[in-house]
């Protein structure tokens, strides 16, 4: 790392439905998506007048070594990008956004056979876990 | 017009370049002024091109100082492209900004939105203004930036670099003296600020930077304004702005005044939806930005405040002829001229050789806090020297030329017999008249031991040794060299004792001894 790169932490983006990037919304396949957990999010230009941009990618889990090997790999052969930043995602609103733009509804994805991200699927059994227990409290 | 993705690097190399011209100069501020740099810039060039520096001075005096319009053109910079100084330009900011790249690297959260009261750096440049209407330069002008860093440097700094000619003044000094305190008191200020920045970054320019608050101020209108067409509201810039000029909750507002065009927003903004382009100035406020909202209670609170508070300080504060003991350096201003163009920077302290220039403490008022004083027990004015007036960057201590330094006095000393050991030990001393430069102090003349040197053994029985008898106030100068040799002998109670009294002040000079238009001012 270069005395004069960037060392900033990865950054929370935050994800709004309403101004979700369009232009690179089909790069990744609702398949990967739901795998990874990852969402396109737009690109840059990587210097003044250079054509190759750089992808920004947003992780549910950044840590997650098979969805970064992915989207290195995608970038590595997609001759539009230089490379790819790394952006960190909440899980509720990736979800948010799986429904109103990818229209994958957890209640769905969760019963049928597709790989889903480890974190989400943790994520959505935690939930549930919750709501039972609100249930059976309310219940008490 | 984008600005987007080389400017970082561009203004951390222009940051580091003018960072390293700020320690050079400070380095060269030291007699004598012989080195390259000092002899082709001025060494306190970021005083002078401070605007608030120039406001206060011009306003306090009631005219232009020539010395400090060099300030115009940041003053016309920020006015047309805002706040560009405190990003790129003040070594403070620098500083900061170094500090938070170590933060990141140690994964230190220290970024987020402004406190509520980030308003206060307006109500303290308010009230100095206020000082400075009522002709005088607020202590609380030691918040200026570059004032803070000089004087960091200068008082804290330089005299651990001067141990090679055995000038550990500050340190060694008596605990009592206030100087010694205040040395402390700015050292601590620039930790307390460091510490507070590891919370919140630029946290000092945010909340309470006189010089940012009022380059926000006038440069309300610049023409460099921030464009967020397709933004995506990520959040990504917000987080990012060092000043928290970008509104958390809606990017694509922001607050002019409190944005330095650091351009980090093109930077960091994963869209290239953030960029800066020229604007008409009107409408000064289009819905994008969100100006600086001032109570009009807290504005009234602290203009009475001032208004209340400036006289009683400038009552208190110490003059010539008030407190003979109040020495200023040679060719110094008529007091209030001196306190109302002195902004405390203390250059003149740095740059003496001898270390006979102090900061003051409370010991001649509030409104003297900080200023120079000459303190002729700590060391003596050196002959061929004029260091402090050529580095003063507001004319406060005027330039003179150095063959003429004795044309002028800085006061005259006073000779008490009853502490002089030639007359309470009949010991021979004479050290005072042998430092004199001037030949200022008259003798009676008297034994003298063989050796010809001060001796601890007393005169024969029945004669009486050579000995100071008077001082001759024509040729006085004040330079303390009698008062300083006297001192190491007769420690803290010497009997030769500088004062202010015939001090020559620049009003009373033939100016046109000095070169034309010398005083350096245009009286309006």
């Amino acid at each position: 790392m270069g005395i004069l790169d960037k060392i900033f932490p990865v950054d929370w983006f935050h994800l709004d439905p309403e101004y979700f990037p369009q232009d690179t919304r089909s790069l990744f396949t609702a398949a990967d998506v739901l795998q990874y957990g990852i969402l396109p999010l737009g690109k840059k230009h990587a210097r003044a007048g250079e054509g190759k941009q750089i992808l920004n990618v947003g992780f549910v889990n950044p840590g997650n070594k098979k969805a970064r090997i992915f989207v290195q790999g995608f970038v590595s052969g997609n001759k539009e990008f230089r490379k790819y930043r790394a952006y960190r995602l909440k899980i509720e609103e990736f979800l948010l956004i799986l429904q109103e733009i990818y229209e994958l509804f957890p209640a769905l994805f969760l019963q049928q056979p597709v790989s889903v991200c480890p974190d989400v699927v943790l994520y959505l059994e935690q939930l549930k876990k919750e709501k039972e227990q609100a249930e059976l409290n309310k219940m008490l | 017009m984008d600005f987007g993705v080389p400017t970082r690097r561009v203004r951390i190399l222009v940051q580091g370049l003018v960072f390293g011209l700020w320690v050079a100069l400070i380095l060269a501020t030291r007699h004598p002024l012989d080195s390259w740099l000092a002899q082709h810039v001025p060494v306190s060039l970021f005083l002078r091109i401070d605007p608030l520096v120039m406001t206060v001075v011009c306003g306090g005096m009631r005219m232009a100082v020539t010395i400090t319009l060099l300030a115009v053109i940041t003053f016309i910079i920020s006015v047309l492209l805002g706040r560009v100084f405190c990003g790129w330009v003040c070594p403070l900011g620098t500083l900061f900004d170094a500090y938070g790249w170590l933060l990141r690297r140690l994964r230190v959260p220290f970024q987020g939105p402004s406190p509520r009261w980030y308003t206060f750096k307006y109500y303290l440049l308010f009230i100095i203004l206020i000082f400075a209407l009522f002709g005088g330069v607020s202590p609380l002008m030691g918040l200026d930036p570059i004032v803070l860093l000089t004087r960091l440097a200068a008082t804290t700094v330089n005299p651990f670099l001067r141990n090679s000619n055995e000038l550990f003044w500050t340190v060694s000094e008596a605990p009592g003296y206030y100087g010694f305190f205040f040395d402390g008191a700015t050292l601590f200020l620039f930790i307390s600020i460091m510490v507070a920045t590891t919370k919140l970054s630029r946290i000092w320019c945010r909340t309470t930077c006189p010089l940012g608050a009022y380059l926000g101020v006038i440069s309300r209108h610049s023409v460099l304004r921030r464009e967020t067409s397709g933004c995506i509201h990520c959040n990504i810039c917000a987080v990012h702005c060092p000043t928290g000029a970008i509104n958390f909750t809606n990017e694509t507002v922001y607050n002019e005044s409190e944005c330095i065009k650091c351009f980090l927003c093109s930077e960091e903004c994963p869209v290239d939806a953030n960029f800066f382009t020229y604007k008409s100035p009107i409408p000064a406020f289009s819905p994008s930005q969100h100006p600086v909202t001032l109570g009009r209670r807290s504005i009234f609170s602290a203009g009475v405040a001032a208004i209340v508070a400036a006289p009683f300080l400038f009552r208190s504060g110490g003059t010539t002829t008030a407190s003979k003991k109040l020495l200023r350096p040679p060719m110094s201003r008529e007091e209030r001229d001196f306190l109302a163009s002195c902004i405390r920077c203390t250059e003149c302290v740095k740059s003496c050789p001898t270390g006979i220039l102090k900061s003051a403490g409370f010991e001649f008022g509030i409104r003297a806090l900080w200023s120079p004083i000459m303190v002729p027990t700590e060391g003596l004015c050196q002959e061929g020297c004029n260091a402090c007036a050529e580095v003063c960057p507001t004319d406060a201590i005027m330039k003179y030329p150095i063959g003429e330094k004795y044309s002028y006095k800085a006061g005259t000393a006073v000779f008490n017999s009853s502490k002089c050991i030639s007359y309470t030990e009949n010991k021979y001393c004479n050290e005072c008249v042998k430092a004199c430069p001037t030949d200022a102090i008259g003798v009676i003349s008297g034994w003298v031991p063989p050796s010809g040197i001060g001796s601890d053994v007393p005169a024969p029985e029945g004669k009486k040794v050579t000995r100071p008898d008077h001082i001759i106030y024509e040729r006085c100068v004040g330079c303390g060299a009698c008062e300083y040799e006297c001192n190491k002998i007769v420690f803290d109670d010497s009997a030769m004792v500088t004062t202010s009294q015939g001090r020559a002040v620049p009003t009373q000079i033939n100016l046109a001894q000095l070169g034309k238009n010398k005083e350096g001012v245009w009286v309006f």
